[in-house]
């Protein structure tokens, strides 16, 4: 039985023919290692990854390709861009500075700043507003940034609720203030139009595989063309170029590049912005848009159901039943429906909306879902839990 | 006109230079580097050397040395 795919904020299913058909493609060769070699295979294939930095800079509305860091999955990208970063803000404001972030974010900023404050004796503030009151959101903003305010990280919308954070507002704070910002587009990137000079951030963070439609493997840090803030490396290794020297090339995107990049994930992800180049962004998001209305409309007249996202028009739309959420997301497997239940590695988010002890089930919509597929969803889960 | 090598600090300024020189309708070529190992640059064929460098400077193209 085809599955009826509703994790796309996990990874986005199925993949795109014209996706398959490039990483075929290239991987029937010829190809080689970019950056390493000289022969013809080699510098076609480092050529193929500058045009989709190219691409993937322009996408985001930045000028320079070499902007565009290949990394593992976002959250290699977020990792570089936190702990990269912090050496350089200690530089300027000591070790003591704090870090504002939210009680939204998922693991893969939480973590890495658990880790610096484990280590260097970091602060952590967090915004506790949904994401929907911005008003809130902005009034705890700037009672929290002070001084000693060396970064802000948080996510253009959450992967709990789908809430859509205030990030351009956020951008402009941090502009008027000097504080870096570091954006993470997880579950907003490709998934609704985006403008990276836009957002203010200095910083984008971004899978290839969700929104961006192509496949596990690589993600991207990308540097606004006026970004306020060069990381160091945090991985170490060959880069190609300059092997006598012991530290990474000082210039991006060689400096964030240790290794052999995961080259067949990155020209999915080419293929996959192409797609939604093609598609347009303002369509994907009205039809995302109007599937997760149908949905939460349905899911809303339904007594034994506990909606937790506002009507927001996000991608993402999460609930309980009067079940365990693994037994629910176990009940609709067995309908053939994919959707994620339990945490979202998001626990002060769950934390935040009382459903720590449990977790809840997530819905998110992506470009090929269709209306069909959402009765379908809306069906069972009637059938099942009403 | 003349055959010359520019090194890049990267590949990937080496394809940004190929990229810029190509809409110019210049005919260049990414090599790795003639001069010592593990380094990328451009052949250029063009008749000033000057000019080439001037266009990839103003095309922000980080360059590690001419010959």
């Amino acid at each position: 039985m085809k599955p009826i795919y509703f994790d796309n904020a996990a990874t986005s299913y199925p993949v795109s023919a014209e996706v398959t058909k490039a990483v075929e493609l290239f991987l029937r060769g010829p190809f080689g290692n970019p950056g390493r070699s000289g022969h013809d295979p080699a510098i076609n294939t480092s050529e193929a990854i500058y045009n989709i930095r190219k691409d993937l800079c322009l996408f985001f509305g930045v000028n320079s390709p070499e902007n565009a860091a290949f990394t593992y999955n976002a959250t290699s990208a977020l990792n570089e861009a936190i702990l990269g970063s912090a050496s350089a803000i200690a530089a300027v404001k000591g070790w003591g500075f704090n870090v504002i972030t939210s009680v939204w974010e998922h693991n893969s900023i939480l973590r890495p700043l658990y880790a610096l404050k484990d280590g260097y004796n970091i602060d952590i503030k967090f915004i506790s507003a949904p994401f929907s009151n911005r008003d809130a959101v902005i009034s705890q903003l700037m009672s929290l940034a002070d001084k000693q305010t060396g970064m802000i990280c948080l996510s253009a919308c959450t992967n709990t609720t789908g809430e859509t954070s205030p990030y351009c507002e956020i951008g402009e704070i941090a502009k008027r203030l000097d504080i870096p910002f570091i954006l993470d587009g997880s579950q907003a990137a490709g998934h609704f139009p985006f403008s990276l000079p836009d957002s203010g951030a200095d910083i984008l963070c971004v899978p290839g595989h969700k929104g961006l439609l192509g496949i596990m493997g690589c993600g991207a840090m990308i540097l606004s063309d006026t970004s306020r803030i060069m990381p160091d490396s945090t991985m170490f290794g060959g880069s190609g170029v300059n092997p006598q020297l012991h530290t990474m090339p000082q210039e991006p995107p060689e400096r964030f590049e240790a290794g052999t990049p995961g080259v067949p994930a990155i020209i999915a992800l080419g293929k996959g912005i192409e797609l939604i180049n093609r598609t347009g962004t303002d369509s994907i998001r009205k039809h995302e848009a109007d599937l997760t209305h149908f949905i939460y409309d349905q899911l809303s007249e339904m007594k034994s159901i506990r909606l937790y996202s506002p009507d927001c028009g996000g991608s993402i739309i999460l609930f309980n039943t009067k079940m365990s959420c693994e037994i629910a997301c176990d009940m609709l497997n067995s309908r053939g429906i994919c959707v994620r239940g339990g945490m979202h590695c998001a626990p002060k988010a769950h934390t935040a909306i009382k459903t720590s002890s449990n977790g809840a089930v997530r819905i998110s919509v992506g470009i090929s879902n269709t209306i069909k597929e959402a009765q379908y969803l809306v069906n069972e889960i009637r059938n099942l839990f009403e | 006109m003349d055959t010359f090598y520019i090194g890049m600090n990267s590949v990937t300024y080496a394809h940004k230079a190929n990229t810029l020189l190509n809409l110019k309708g210049i005919k260049c070529r990414v090599v790795r580097s003639p001069e010592h190992s593990c380094g990328y640059g451009i052949y250029v064929t063009a008749s000033s050397r000057d000019e080439i460098i001037r266009i990839l400077s103003e095309g922000g193209v980080k360059l590690s040395g001419v010959k």
